[in-house]
């Protein structure tokens, strides 16, 4: 009697590493039907990690793309049966292709399709208003503390590819897709009212953001802002990130995701 | 509002889908695109389930793999069912996730009495963690194996005894494995316990780009074929009108287009002999 277990061992490895079925009928036979299987398990795959990486996918091409997720699944291929958060991996292991060092700012551009997948599945919360803030006394608002809202990510780029992701992220039309100005930075990246959105920071600006996240209170994040760039203009940055809807309401406990440096 | 005709729910569909007033329309929802912490796509499942009767299919349990069900994932989909009521939930006899890899596919495996009793064993567990019956739906099949005990009718019919599941009969599946294996989907069909068919699924296929016709690959992707539709007037005729759905997964047409294949089903079913009796009471 065929043992369950030992056909799906068998089954498994002929998947994955173009083998045979053998001991259950027909060798032809079995063969194609094999090959239908491998063929929709694999094109399933790609296809969530396509779409989970659109933007990747735009700026290299569908062969490209194609064959770097063949060589990514070698290695990785999923545990989890829900694939919306499939490919977490994808980002580093481009890094290592030798192919990507012509195209510095791509694995940016994963990093920053990864964040959008985060923060399109992430945890539903209130945003702070920026009202919310008329009733705190001037002198103690140095001594608040900022949440980051469920779905924010934030990450610094020493290429410009928050730039490049804003210009080619489908469905955007991509005019002219490598015209950026070439020099680092940081994006905040968050879904506060339904939809993700994109903020692109300046040095001080990320400073500010990445020590909020890491529980500084309002004062001394400020302060380590301005020691990147004494001419910052917080103010006007603060009320743009809660316009932006970066924070949660003052009081609201959280589970802040870590930052994250290229 | 009972459920009648049902289309497979497409996020590009959604404001179409949520407006349409068609009577006894409902969705499908595939549970494992809802698997998340929040977002656009379960405020969406959301609007969907207010306005229509909702069905959540699992294509990631993988009840017949030799193997205890994952209980996160099945938690999972409890969670779902739980905040959206679905009035069916189903699952395939087929395996996917295999020590620690999910292969996002419906495996086939040698239909023995001791899968049988694995099988049982699983859909018992997610029944148990779920509160509620499942529905089995009947894979396609590409490969013919030597090694069956049982044909799928019986592996099915006593699956459903004594697991106390229903069954989710895919209409497109049973023709697609008849012309790939060999036997006749009409005799297929008449072998199923009836009593136990909970829905009905209909779909497109296509003809593999090597092997032509003989190997048909149920790919969702088309229109549903005549024959298709033919075998599914004569199921309907002998086990009476059941919740039926068009499944469209790839190359989705508009709306209007589903709309239309989901209307034909739906006048076979209204018009069926036994509709009426079959009304449920109304509160």
């Amino acid at each position: 009697m065929p043992d369950l277990a030992a056909f799906q061992d068998q089954f498994s490895e002929a998947l994955h590493h173009d083998g045979a079925l053998t001991g259950h009928g027909d060798a032809e036979t079995l063969r194609i039907g094999l090959s239908v299987h491998r063929n929709t398990v694999y094109k399933t795959l790609i296809d969530a990690l396509r779409a989970n990486y659109l933007t990747v996918e735009r700026l290299v091409g569908d062969e490209w793309f194609t064959a770097s997720a063949y060589a990514f699944l070698a290695e990785n291929l999923p545990e989890e049966a829900s694939l919306s958060a499939f490919g977490a991996a994808y980002p580093d292991f481009l890094a290592t292709l030798p192919a990507t060092a012509d195209f510095p700012y791509l694995p940016g551009i994963a990093r920053l399709d990864r964040f959008w997948t985060e923060a399109h599945i992430a945890a539903d919360a209130d945003v702070l208003l920026p009202e919310a803030l008329a009733g705190v006394p001037s002198d103690s608002l140095f001594d608040l503390k900022f949440r980051l809202h469920p779905s924010a990510r934030l990450g610094w780029f020493t290429q410009p590819s928050p730039s490049i992701w804003r210009l080619n992220r489908p469905p955007a039309p991509a005019p002219d897709r490598l015209n950026v100005d070439w020099v680092a930075a940081g994006a905040l990246i968050a879904r506060p009212h339904g939809e993700v959105v994109m903020l692109i920071l300046d040095a001080a600006s990320f400073t500010f953001v990445e020590k909020c996240l890491a529980g500084a209170s309002l004062g001394q994040a400020a302060t380590k802002a301005l020691e990147i760039d004494p001419a910052a203009d917080l103010k006007t940055r603060i009320a743009q990130f809660i316009t932006f809807g970066a924070f949660m309401p003052i009081g609201v406990p959280s589970s802040n995701q870590p930052g994250d440096h290229e | 509002m009972r459920p009648i005709a049902g289309i497979g729910f497409k996020a590009e569909h959604f404001g179409d889908a949520v407006s349409c007033v068609a009577s006894g329309l409902w969705f499908e929802a595939h549970a494992e695109n809802y698997m998340v912490e929040g977002g656009p796509r379960l405020a969406m499942l959301e609007a969907l389930r207010n306005s229509h009767p909702l069905s959540l299919h699992g294509v990631g349990l993988s009840l017949a793999a030799d193997a205890d069900p994952d209980m996160r994932h099945v938690a999972r989909l409890k969670m779902l069912a739980d905040r959206f009521e679905p009035f069916v939930v189903s699952e395939h006899l087929a395996w996917s996730t295999w020590r620690g890899v999910h292969n996002p596919g419906l495996l086939p495996f040698p239909r023995t009495r001791a899968a049988l009793d694995r099988i049982v064993a699983n859909v018992m567990r997610v029944q148990d963690a779920l509160g509620r019956a499942i529905l089995i739906e009947n894979p396609a099949h590409y490969m013919p194996l030597d090694t069956h005990e049982l044909t799928e009718s019986e592996f099915l019919e006593q699956l459903v005894r004594r697991s106390g599941c229903g069954l989710l009969i895919d209409v497109n599946n049973v023709f697609v494995s008849a012309n790939n294996l060999g036997f006749s989907a009409q005799a297929y069909l008449e072998a199923i316990p009836y009593a136990a068919i909970g829905e009905i699924h209909l779909a497109g296929h296509a003809a593999d780009e090597l092997h032509g016709e003989n190997l048909l690959i149920d790919t969702h992707d088309a229109p549903i074929c005549e024959a298709v539709w033919r075998l599914y007037e004569g199921l309907i005729e002998r086990v009476g009108p059941k919740p039926t759905l068009i499944e469209r997964d790839d190359n989705i047409p508009c709306f209007a287009e589903s709309r239309r294949e989901r209307d034909r089903a739906d006048v076979l079913l209204t018009s069926a002999p036994s509709f009426e009796c079959r009304e449920a009471p109304r509160a």
